[in-house]
């Protein structure tokens, strides 16, 4: 008894974290039009979603934009973390690197949407890839350093002795020690790019909005029950991400264990 | 065993420093056709540098490395018939054993069958026939060091070399290694340079070594020469143990401010120090006529096959190896005496 008082402060911490998320996915199952009164269970809200085809245009561009943005981020930031680890290190461009994760979005929202008005770039989909690959690289290149710092140098000069070439080293030797971190990221820049709102409020066209934006626009009139049906399934995609993204990263943690370093 | 006529490997003035840190002083020697040589220096002295260079990884900034007679600083890593087995040993996680051994075959582009042919011999040379498909990390250490001896020689390159090849592995398996590494070596007729800071490591598997200290070779030789025989002090302190009395030699006598002079022989004109191994002082509980020396015992160091005495003799400790009768007490008054020839010359620092 004495132990379930003493974490009861952790229970609280729980309660605040996770109720706003949790009244959210029941009130998507909410029969009433009116977010606010439970009459009952249903289902409708859900294929309702499909049938919108605003929402749906929303989510096309959406996962345009977060498919592109993490090919553009999984390939720039991996060439970035080998950049900064093995080629040319130091401290300067390492805080460089990180800068964009850690960022203001809205200062970067202005700063593109400035940017992209001075050379003229239309706005769309491709605005926002760009844009969100900004940060999406950063993250990428994080994480795979991490990767890279903790793999033995030696794997590539043994390769090198063995006669491959740098080429066939990159291929055979790291990037395989490299794909649990890439695929980590890959799934951390997807996520991140899916939900984003500032930055692709700023740099989205307005016939063209992503999700989020979408969302918003909606909201700004009051939260509707096919809103929260559509949180949840967010809710769910990112959920099943985060679990993707640890599976990898322990699958990583076995194939190094034993392994001297 | 001595040098061949005309060396596998003839190194040449390599200079090499980092910053301040010259790493290597004009260093030059050569290697033989078939020798297992060893590098043996404490941390720092030049010996990883050096092996670096061979391997490929290191440019020195002067010098020059020939082998069979051609320049061997021009070739890229992945082209020169060297291999170097990595202290981490390096296997690659992701692959199995058999992949791992057949990498080095496959990035010569060798047919496949003559691959599958090479990697099942070597494998079964180093008895891991069985594991054949096993991922490194399901391995012993000295199954781990196997794969990357057997990775190494499975190119059957001119030279391998061995970067500190037993230190990760404990006590018994480092025996057998030994011996395996020896019976390899002479199996598979390939030059092996051993990088080591073990001297036992370097004394046991090579036929010569060289003694490194601060980029320098120190001395170049075989381990019983450079145990008999060491030229400097540095020398006689690293390999093995040995009590060293500074001093000159004057009338046919060795004089040194601690002790009343010693006999010696013509060999120590010009010495700046003499050194006497263990095993050729003998201890005796009553003083004769041989007796050179008297002191108190005062440690006794059992070691198993034999015991170490540390007499001491004035300002000096004497070592003493007794291999048979009855452990001195500590505190015993003994006598100490050796022939004329134990007494080393160091004529250098």
């Amino acid at each position: 008894m004495r132990g379930a008082f003493r974490t009861l402060p952790l229970w609280a911490l729980y309660v605040f974290l996770y109720l706003p998320i949790v009244v959210v996915v029941i009130m998507s199952f909410n029969a009433s039009k009116n977010p606010f009164v439970w009459s009952g269970f249903s289902l409708k809200w859900y294929p309702e979603l499909l049938r919108d085809s605003e929402i749906m245009a929303g989510l096309r561009t959406t996962l345009v934009v977060a498919i592109g943005c993490t090919i553009i981020s999984v390939i720039l930031g991996t060439l970035l973390a080998i950049a900064l680890e093995r080629v040319l290190p130091s401290r300067t461009l390492d805080a460089a690197s990180i800068a964009p994760a850690v960022m203001p979005d809205i200062v970067l929202a202005i700063g593109l949407l400035a940017f992209y008005t001075l050379i003229s770039f239309s706005l769309g989909a491709v605005s926002v890839m760009l844009a969100h690959s900004v940060f999406g690289i950063a993250f990428v290149a994080a994480v795979v350093r991490v990767r890279l710092a903790g793999m033995d140098n030696s794997l590539e000069e043994a390769s090198r002795d063995l006669g491959a070439s740098a080429a066939r080293t990159f291929r055979k030797v790291t990037l395989p020690g490299l794909r649990p971190a890439i695929i980590a990221g890959a799934l951390l820049a997807f996520t991140l790019s899916l939900d984003e709102f500032t930055v692709a409020f700023f740099t989205s066209s307005p016939s063209d909005p992503t999700l989020p934006v979408v969302i918003y626009s909606r909201v700004r009139f009051g939260v509707t029950p096919q809103i929260n049906a559509l949180a949840t399934i967010l809710l769910l995609v990112s959920f099943i991400a985060v679990i993707l993204a640890q599976r990898t990263s322990r699958l990583s943690d076995t194939l190094k264990g034993g392994e001297p370093t | 065993m001595t040098v061949t006529p005309a060396p596998l490997l003839e190194i040449r003035n390599l200079d090499r420093s980092f910053g301040e840190v010259r790493a290597l002083k004009s260093v030059s020697f050569d290697i033989g056709e078939n020798e297992f040589f060893a590098l043996l220096g404490p941390s720092g002295c030049g010996k990883t540098t050096l092996l670096r260079v061979l391997g490929g990884f290191e440019q020195p900034d002067e010098g020059t490395v020939m082998l069979d007679g051609s320049d061997l600083l021009s070739i890229p890593a992945e082209r020169r018939p060297v291999n170097l087995m990595f202290q981490s040993y390096a296997l690659f996680p992701h692959m199995t054993v058999e992949r791992n051994v057949a990498y080095g075959l496959e990035c010569e582009k060798v047919p496949k069958d003559e691959i599958r042919q090479r990697v099942s011999d070597v494998l079964a040379t180093v008895g891991l026939t069985d594991k054949r498909s096993a991922l490194p990390n399901k391995l012993s250490g000295g199954q781990r060091q196997r794969v990357a001896l057997a990775r190494a020689i499975v190119k059957r390159p001119r030279l391998l070399l061995l970067d500190e090849p037993l230190s990760a592995l404990d006590r018994k398996i480092r025996a057998e290694m030994q011996m395996e590494l020896k019976r390899l070596q002479h199996e598979v007729g390939i030059t092996f340079v051993v990088v080591t800071h073990d001297q036992d490591e370097a004394m046991s598997l090579a036929d010569r070594v060289a003694v490194m200290d601060h980029g320098e070779v120190r001395q170049l030789d075989t381990p019983l020469n450079l145990y008999r025989r060491p030229r400097s002090l540095f020398v006689a302190d690293f390999i093995g143990t040995s009590t060293i009395l500074r001093g000159r030699r004057v009338n046919a006598q060795w004089e040194t401010p601690e002790l009343s002079p010693l006999a010696c022989g013509d060999d120590c004109e010009g010495a700046l120090a003499v050194a006497i191994r263990p095993e050729s002082v003998r201890l005796t509980a009553e003083y004769d006529a041989s007796t050179q020396v008297r002191g108190i015992v005062s440690e006794v160091f059992f070691q198993g096959d034999h015991a170490i005495a540390q007499v001491r003799v004035g300002e000096v400790a004497f070592l003493v190896s007794i291999r048979e009768g009855t452990l001195p007490e500590r505190g015993a008054s003994v006598g100490l005496s050796w022939d004329e020839g134990a007494l080393i010359p160091l004529v250098e620092e």
